[in-house]
């Protein structure tokens, strides 16, 4: 291993000289001294020093830090050039890696476990059955979930999860909790070993388990036990049952849910304690995650369930299910996806509006990028005298190209360093961006080698694209003609400035697709802002229920009891009016129902969403009665069933006919006879599920407010424990505390959690504020940095021509004739450009639409603005320089040779 | 080995297709004379070769630094007999084993080309 030593050590040597040149000096003296003394003459002692210092460390190597070195003194030279050629490719660098974090993070990361490739998702194909469904991810009940497991091949095993919201605590001290269920597999499937203690296992999930074991999250040990170690063995009281903690889950591990996190979890046999019921066949609440034996492929795996689906089906029907229910269930079938990067809220609802993101932010690099090449283009023209000496003192044409790649890399490198705390911050704004209230997003953006690798790719992309530029031309420097010509020239040279413009069109066309992006996003989110909601949502707020004890009350004891709870907060201080209901508008609920129309001249089965309410529901939230009446306290279990529909129900589904007086019919579904309801009245139209145009369940596929029917919540046939309760107060502040007084004095038992259904509205916009507000900046952002490549280049073909405006000046040009002369170089880049952006952009935003609301992708009035915006930026951009240029004394300029 | 004319001719034009030999000849210098400074073995491997092999100082000096960045051989600054300061190096253990290594990979190198040149013969 000689080699390998001298190597180091040469290498070593280059940075740190061991022997000093004066050592080797003297060296070579005394052989020289020593050979004289013999009478010899020793020559070629120049020679040998130089094969010695070649021989002392790496040549080339040496000469390449030299370059460095040199580079770096020419920065340094230039501070203001060099900050903000850094700061800008900082910027851009690092905003593109903040939004890559993100897109890491919610859209191609793994889950942290164990072999993730090896992890499948098993599901029904849909359309989904009809039944109660927990969570968004929910695709099996219990029984269907065992009769997969109990047929399968394709797995070594078939676990299963669900989420839940659970109030943990005792007494005065209940908070809501974030709950994970889990078979007792799931954590060994997965691979996750426990923080401390242990994890649950396939022993503690049996029927009849009762309230044994529970595992909690890092995070829940952090805050709510403060991370004692004491916490195993402790008693964790949820939803009134004594647990004991027997471990905590590792801090990476935040659940199967990217993007949120869980407090605890309980194995799936508790929830015969807490519900739901594990038997009920309608109860949709667990996702089945399994994994692959080895030698089996996904596509075999899917192959068996396809062929077992038939009978998994057949043999878990849901009781109740009417003859059409239970043949669309029994065909449903089983399908398998990769389930190694979980599932994500977060992936499903912003992945796309990131990956727009990603692409605009690429753009405004790509923009940075030429200004960049434009201003080192510029820098190297005005270096020509320095590079000619250089090459006339012998440095190769290679040396020279080197030399400005070299100046691009340091710039880019250091652009890239200064870069990852710029993402790590962004990435953190970001995620605040899509933390709302009602949706809490855990999500770690830490830097990783993923993103070290990202930004590092986009530092030497950005060197190829503008370190290139000056580096081509640097190529060409004719040394004895660059030196012979003298800085007095007439005017500059046509060809060079040429590169320059197609670089300022270039700019014009990229600047013209974000600036069209940030005024359609813009308007998107003012419009989204603005929509009615068809009902009032300041000051209005929905609370969510637990009482456990509940569970056991008779029907009729419900029924008697949800009014006396729903006054008990209509009188309590602040409080306007309450109303309960089944599904808060905008929160994530849904419901409905299968009905038909009676005497209708089509007797077909149709699906409307439907609400629960009680009668002061219309009151509470100020929606307007449109004909005949609303419901009223009358409307009791005993009464005529009835119910209210809004407009946009009378509109799809009865066909023009007079609403009042019409009798639906809702369909049989578990829990739910068949019955026939009167509509008594017509309300307005409110949003239900998004701000944006959402499912109708009808024929068009989406309206911007779906029909719905309401039913008096008193005719719920199935009266499940306290259904939301939603109020609209005086704006008075301490509202929690005033229901929670009123409430307790009928029940002590009861706990509710409070939230503004504002936060449902922003909870909606989340990803909309930020494309806006991303968008929008990288807009403004835009047309500062096609502003500055403007101003340069006007500049510097001004600069190129002093002379030659000086000699016109004097020969009697006027003022405006030279500002024309100096402006007519750059209009044509500009119109060239601006006419290649528009269908750039209308291209981009058409790609984009999905995420548009209100607007065309090809608005008009907006392709408008941002010609106008643009033009407006152009000509301010190249007044300055035109005015300078303008004011030349020609006197001083032909002095000043 | 017969060093001949031909052979110093080559030292002195192309040193590079020397390297081997001629680290092979400063170790060997070095092992049996001892610490020595670099004109002391120049001189040697022209005495020893009769004048054929005269080594300039652009060839002899980086050697030993190649050597000494090897660590087979040590350099260090000392005084000679006549009083003056001069670079001496001397062998290492691991240029010990070098010499070693070197030493029999030439004999046997020698021997193949020996036995060949006779065959021919």
């Amino acid at each position: 291993m000689s080699t390998l030593s001298e190597w180091l050590r040469r290498l070593w040597a280059t940075v740190f000289p061991g022997r000093a040149d004066e050592d080797l000096a003297e060296e070579l003296r005394t052989h020289m001294e020593l050979a004289a003394e013999r009478g010899r003459g020793e020559a070629g002692a120049l020679q040998a020093m130089e094969a010695l210092r070649d021989q002392r460390g790496l040549p080339w190597l040496d000469t390449l830090m030299r370059d460095v070195h040199y580079g770096l003194r020419v920065l340094r030279r230039s501070p203001i050039f060099t900050s903000v050629a850094i700061l800008s490719l900082a910027l851009g660098i690092g905003a593109n890696a903040a939004i890559f974090q993100l897109i890491d993070a919610v859209r191609l990361r793994s889950l942290p476990v164990a072999h993730p490739e090896t992890l499948v998702e098993i599901q029904p194909n849909g359309p989904q059955a009809f039944g109660s469904y927990q969570g968004l991810y929910v695709t099996a009940t219990y029984p269907l979930w065992e009769e997969i497991r109990r047929a399968q091949h394709a797995f070594s095993s078939v676990e299963a999860w669900g989420s839940a919201q659970w109030f943990i605590g005792r007494d005065s001290e209940v908070a809501p909790a974030r709950g994970l269920w889990v078979s007792g597999g799931f954590f060994p499937l997965l691979g996750i070993q426990a923080e401390r203690g242990r994890l649950l296992t396939a022993a503690d999930d049996h029927r009849g388990c009762g309230a044994g074991p529970a595992v909690i999250s890092h995070g829940f040990w952090q805050t709510w036990f403060g991370g004692r170690e004491s916490v195993i063995g402790q008693t964790l009281r949820v939803a009134d049952h004594d647990f004991t903690i027997v471990g905590v889950a590792p801090g990476e591990f935040t659940g199967p849910v990217v993007g949120e996190s869980f407090d605890v979890a309980l194995p799936i046999c508790a929830g015969e304690l807490l519900g739901p019921t594990l038997d009920q066949r309608d109860r949709w609440f667990l996702t089945p995650l399994a994994r692959l034996k080895p030698g089996w492929t996904l596509e075999q795996a899917r192959a068996d369930l396809q062929a077992l689906s038939p009978g998994i089906f057949a043999a878990t029907v849901p009781d109740g299910y009417s003859a059409e229910l239970t043949d669309g269930y029994r065909k449903l079938s089983l399908i398998a996806s990769t389930g190694g990067r979980g599932v994500s809220y977060l992936r499903d609802t912003y992945g796309t509006s990131l990956l727009l993101l990603l692409g605009l932010t690429a753009l405004l690099l790509l923009i940075t990028c030429s200004n960049l090449a434009a201003l080192l283009l510029a820098r190297a023209t005005a270096r020509e005298r320095e590079l000619a000496v250089r090459a006339a003192l012998g440095a190769g044409r290679r040396r020279l190209v080197l030399q400005m790649v070299i100046e691009s890399g340091l710039l880019a490198g250091a652009g890239a360093l200064l870069a990852i705390p710029i993402a790590a911050g962004s990435a953190r704004a970001l995620v605040a961006f899509l933390d709302t209230s009602l949706k809490p997003v855990t999500l770690s953006v830490a830097a990783d080698w993923r993103v070290a690798a990202f930004i590092g790719v986009t530092a030497v992309l950005t060197v190829l694209v503008f370190g290139c530029v000056p580096a081509f031309r640097v190529s060409f420097v004719d040394g004895a003609a660059a030196l012979r010509q003298t800085s007095r020239r007439v005017t500059i040279d046509g060809s060079r400035a040429r590169f320059q413009r197609v670089l300022v069109a270039a700019q014009m066309a990229i600047s013209m697709v974000l600036v069209v992006a940030a005024l359609m996003f813009v308007q998107t989110f003012r419009k989204l802002t603005g929509v009615d909601l068809g009902f009032a949502s300041k000051d209005t707020f929905a609370l969510a229920f637990s009482d456990p004890s509940a569970r056991n009350l008779m029907p009729d004891a419900k029924a008697a009891f949800q009014p006396l709870l729903t006054d008990a907060i209509r009188t309590a201080p602040g409080v306007v009016d309450a109303a309960a209901t089944t599904t808060v508008p905008l929160s994530g609920d849904k419901w409905s129902h299968f009905f038909r129309v009676q005497g209708a001249a089509h007797d077909e089965q149709k699906a409307s969403r439907f609400s629960y309410v009680s009668p002061e529901y219309f009151h509470t939230l100020v929606i307007p009665l449109r004909a005949g009446r609303l419901l009223t306290a009358a409307d009791d279990r005993r009464a005529r069933r009835v119910v209210v529909v809004n407009e946009s129900f009378v509109r799809t589904h009865l066909d023009g006919r007079n609403p009042i007086g019409t009798v639906i019919r809702r369909m049989t579904e578990p829990g739910y006879p068949e019955e026939s309801f009167e509509i008594v009245g017509v309300v307005g139209d409110t949003k239900y599920e998004t701000l944006r145009n959402e499912d109708c369940l009808c024929d068009a596929g989406v309206a911007p407010r779906p029909p719905i029917v309401y039913v008096p919540i008193a005719q719920m046939p199935s009266l499940y424990p306290w259904p939301p309760v939603i109020v609209r107060s005086d704006g008075r502040p301490a509202l929690a505390a005033s229901i929670a007084g009123s409430v307790r004095r009928l029940n002590p038992a009861i706990t509710f959690r409070l939230f503004p259904l504002q936060s449902a509205v922003d909870q909606a916009l989340a990803a909309d504020r930020m494309t806006a507000w991303l968008a929008g900046g990288f807009g403004v952002l835009a047309l500062v940095l096609v502003m500055a490549g403007l101003y340069g280049l006007i500049a510097y073909l001004t600069a190129g021509r002093t002379n030659e405006i000086g000699i016109r000046l004097s020969l009697g040009s006027t003022r405006s004739q030279i500002v024309g002369l100096v402006v007519r170089d750059s209009v044509w880049p500009i119109v060239i450009g601006v006419a290649a952006g528009v269908p750039l952009a209308l291209g981009a935003m058409d790609a984009a639409k999905a995420l548009l609301f209100g607007l065309s992708p090809a608005d008009l009035p907006t392709v408008v603005a941002a010609l106008a915006g643009l033009a407006a930026a152009a000509a301010l951009a190249g007044a300055i320089p035109a005015w300078r240029a303008s004011r030349l004394d020609p006197n001083v300029v032909l002095r000043a040779e | 080995m017969k060093p001949g004319d031909a052979m110093g001719r080559k030292a002195e034009s192309k040193a590079d297709v020397l390297q081997g030999t001629l680290d092979l000849m400063v170790l060997q210098t070095l092992e049996s004379m001892g610490a020595q400074h670099g004109y002391a073995i120049a001189s040697r491997l022209e005495q020893v070769s009769n004048g054929a092999l005269q080594l300039n100082m652009g060839t002899l000096y980086p050697a030993l630094m190649r050597l000494e960045q090897r660590g087979q051989i040590k350099g260090s600054w000392s005084t000679t007999e006549t009083n003056r300061r001069a670079r001496y190096y001397a062998l290492t253990a691991a240029g010990r084993r070098q010499l070693a290594k070197e030493r029999q990979a030439w004999d046997q190198m020698a021997g193949i080309i020996q036995a060949l040149l006779n065959g021919e013969a």
